[in-house]
């Protein structure tokens, strides 16, 4: 097992404890996973605004267990995962447990320095992260989010069951996409970096504060649909070029009736199952335009349209203009 | 007419200025009412957290407005996000150089900056939308990593007003500037959600200054005399919609150029060929027309040279996806 207990500490200090416990070097603000331990990398980076980003991409060959010991000064850390290939994790944060028996994890959560965190997963999974650390300074000065609101206070005392508040929908991993396609020597690279973070960091607290707002009057969503929910998700936009699985099919898998499937999904990400599969294909559509290496006909039939106007109409009706205008 | 010298760059303070210049009272800080005899709407500024300075401007003024930037040493930048419908003719002057736009629709970005004097002259009753970025060289340093003296920024800034056409508003900037103008109802994340619009206009302006670098440098390499060509062939293009344009032969010999050149270089300054750059322009008039409720379908029409009204409502239709009798419906 790997295994690595720290103390809470910036990001810049965090990979330089991390690289000499597994024995490597930091170079170039980048971790590069030794192959005894596992492949991909982590990457530090200071954005002009003052907020350090960790991004990895990363498979751990073996079971990893991280224990992260309060500081005395208060800061926090906002992270992004896509984790795939999970059999098991367990997560906890102070006395609260998380114990988990599901295949993917994406969601986004707000841990603080005051408290003791800590996460095991099995071995051979595969990490994908946006991990943005900063102070309640930066937050009040960067963002104008003052740490005292009650939303604030109120989600950080949720601890675990917070997890299950932000799972990763389109928007999200629309950003984290265009996060990891940025190009090393694009002159723009910092900025674009910096404006998608802010955009992931705007979208969450703006979740955060709807749901804290209406907490009392909603009904909540237990844990285990949310779980099922994620797995479903991973499904639909696991193969944008075939036609979706069915609804029967998902609902078999989620072992639900379709009904509650349906209704499920829908509170959880906002948007019925045929149109989140389409949503998510139209973003990958321009996505692939916009990198250029794909004419409009291409592109269309690498998201499995035969026909090309019905790539055309559906492309215009979600972002009002032709993937010819691209 | 109203004549705005500044020499300053601080937004609050030109909106101040306005209001005496305008004697129109102001008692926020942030924001100047315009309303009669003076004209209608607003302007706005709003500070952000790195010091950007952003000045938003929804309205119409009744009289002519001139606007002098003065020279100034500290050294700073301008990007203005400007959508509006030209009635008479605005002009634009960097320093000796001027452009004019006359009964056309001024929907670009471009970027000033105070090494050279910027004029700027708007008639009466125009309808101006703009947003206005302000920032200085430290932060152009910090933020974008680039050097006021860096390659691309001096090219650009060199071509002065002639860069002005370059970069052309399109639906992700329109509906970016869209959302600045809606803003957002939540009170704590309102300068978050500002900061981050703001910055994604600035993104989108400079990556795609960076694409089109090396058609900067193409259209620098035109010799003047060539871009005062085509601004002739543009104007002629657009002037009056009554008539039937020239067609491209006779636009190659009345500005003596072969037709694959003026067809190559008007796509390249003005990012549209010939005949959909026409198209273009002739819909958003008639769209102009149309959304003033002063006009009927058929006037619409006819002053943009359709004769055959089922035409006109197929071309209509085909770029703005409704139907121009449902237009002058919902303005009736």
């Amino acid at each position: 097992m790997f295994s690595f207990s720290y103390e809470y500490c910036n990001h810049t200090d965090y990979l330089q404890s991390l690289a000499r416990y597994a024995g490597v070097e930091v170079i170039d603000n980048t971790l590069s996973l030794p192959p005894s331990i596992g492949s991909g990398y982590i990457k530090l980076v200071e954005l002009a605004n003052g907020l350090q980003v960790l991004i990895n991409e990363c498979i751990i060959y073996e079971a990893v267990h991280f224990y992260r010991k309060p500081a005395s000064h208060e800061s926090y850390t906002l992270r992004f995962d896509e984790v795939k290939n999970l059999t098991a994790l367990t997560m906890q944060i102070d006395e609260d447990k998380l114990n988990e028996e599901m295949e993917v994890y994406s969601g986004a959560f707000l841990t603080n320095s005051l408290s003791e965190f800590s996460y095991t997963a099995n071995a051979g999974t595969g990490d994908r992260c946006i991990n943005i650390f900063f102070t309640a300074g930066w937050l009040k000065t960067h963002a104008g989010i003052s740490a005292s609101d009650e939303a604030f206070k109120q989600y950080l005392s949720l601890k675990t069951a917070s997890f299950n508040f932000e799972v990763l929908n389109y928007e999200y991993r629309a950003l984290m996409e265009e996060i990891f396609e940025i190009k090393d020597d694009h002159p723009m690279q910092q900025v674009m970096l910096q404006n998608r973070v802010m955009l992931l960091l705007e979208k969450f607290f703006r979740s955060l504060y709807s749901r804290m707002g209406q907490q009392h009057n909603a009904r909540p969503v237990d844990d285990n649909a949310v779980k099922t929910m994620m797995h479903v998700e991973s499904i639909l936009v696991s193969n944008l070029s075939a036609p979706p699985p069915t609804i029967p099919v998902l609902a078999r898998t989620a072992m639900m009736s379709e009904t509650k499937l349906k209704n499920l999904f829908k509170t959880i990400y906002g948007l019925n199952l045929y149109e989140y599969y389409q949503k998510n294909r139209m973003l990958k559509a321009r996505q692939l335009l916009r990198s250029k290496k794909y004419s409009v006909k291409e592109a269309g039939v690498a998201l499995g349209f035969k026909n090309l106007s019905n790539f055309t109409i559906a492309y215009k009706k979600e972002f009002k203009s032709l993937p010819s205008e691209m | 007419m109203i004549v705005l010298n500044i020499n300053h760059t601080n937004y609050q303070q030109l909106l101040q200025d306005l209001s005496i210049v305008l004697r129109m009272p102001y008692d926020n800080t942030d924001v100047l009412n315009i309303g009669e005899p003076v004209g209608e709407g607003f302007l706005k500024t709003i500070q952000l957290f790195d010091e950007l300075q952003v000045l938003l401007a929804n309205v119409v003024f009744n009289t002519k407005l001139v606007t002098i930037r003065e020279h100034s040493d500290d050294r700073y930048f301008i990007l203005h996000f400007d959508d509006v419908f030209v009635k008479d003719t605005a002009t634009f002057k960097v320093d000796d150089e001027q452009l004019q736009k006359s009964n056309t629709r001024h929907s670009v970005a471009r970027l000033t900056s105070n090494i050279f004097v910027n004029t700027e002259e708007l008639p009466a009753h125009l309808h101006i939308k703009s947003v206005k970025i302000l920032f200085n060289e430290q932060w152009l340093k910090k933020y974008m990593g680039l050097d006021a003296e860096d390659d691309v920024l001096k090219k650009y800034l060199s071509l002065k007003t002639e860069s002005f056409d370059i970069e052309q508003l399109d639906a992700e900037y329109l509906k970016l500037m869209d959302e600045l103008w809606a803003g957002n109802g939540d009170k704590p994340l309102q300068p978050i959600y500002f900061q981050n619009r703001v910055a994604l206009l600035i993104e989108r302006f400079f990556t795609n200054l960076y694409v089109k670098e090396n058609l900067l440098q193409g259209k620098f390499n035109l010799s003047s005399d060539v871009i005062n060509r085509l601004i002739k062939v543009e104007h002629l293009l657009v002037n009056d919609f009554g008539q039937l344009p020239p067609t491209i032969d006779e636009f190659s010999k009345l500005v003596s150029m072969s037709s694959t050149k003026l067809k190559k270089c008007f796509k390249s300054m003005y990012g549209d060929s010939i005949y959909s750059y026409y198209q273009k322009q002739r819909l958003q008039k008639a769209d102009e027309l149309l959304m003033s409720g002063h006009h009927t379908v058929r006037q619409a029409a006819n002053a943009v040279g359709y004769t055959n009204m089922g035409n006109f409502t197929l071309a209509y239709r085909k770029r703005y996806k409704k139907m121009p009798g449902n237009v002058v419906a919902d303005k009736l």
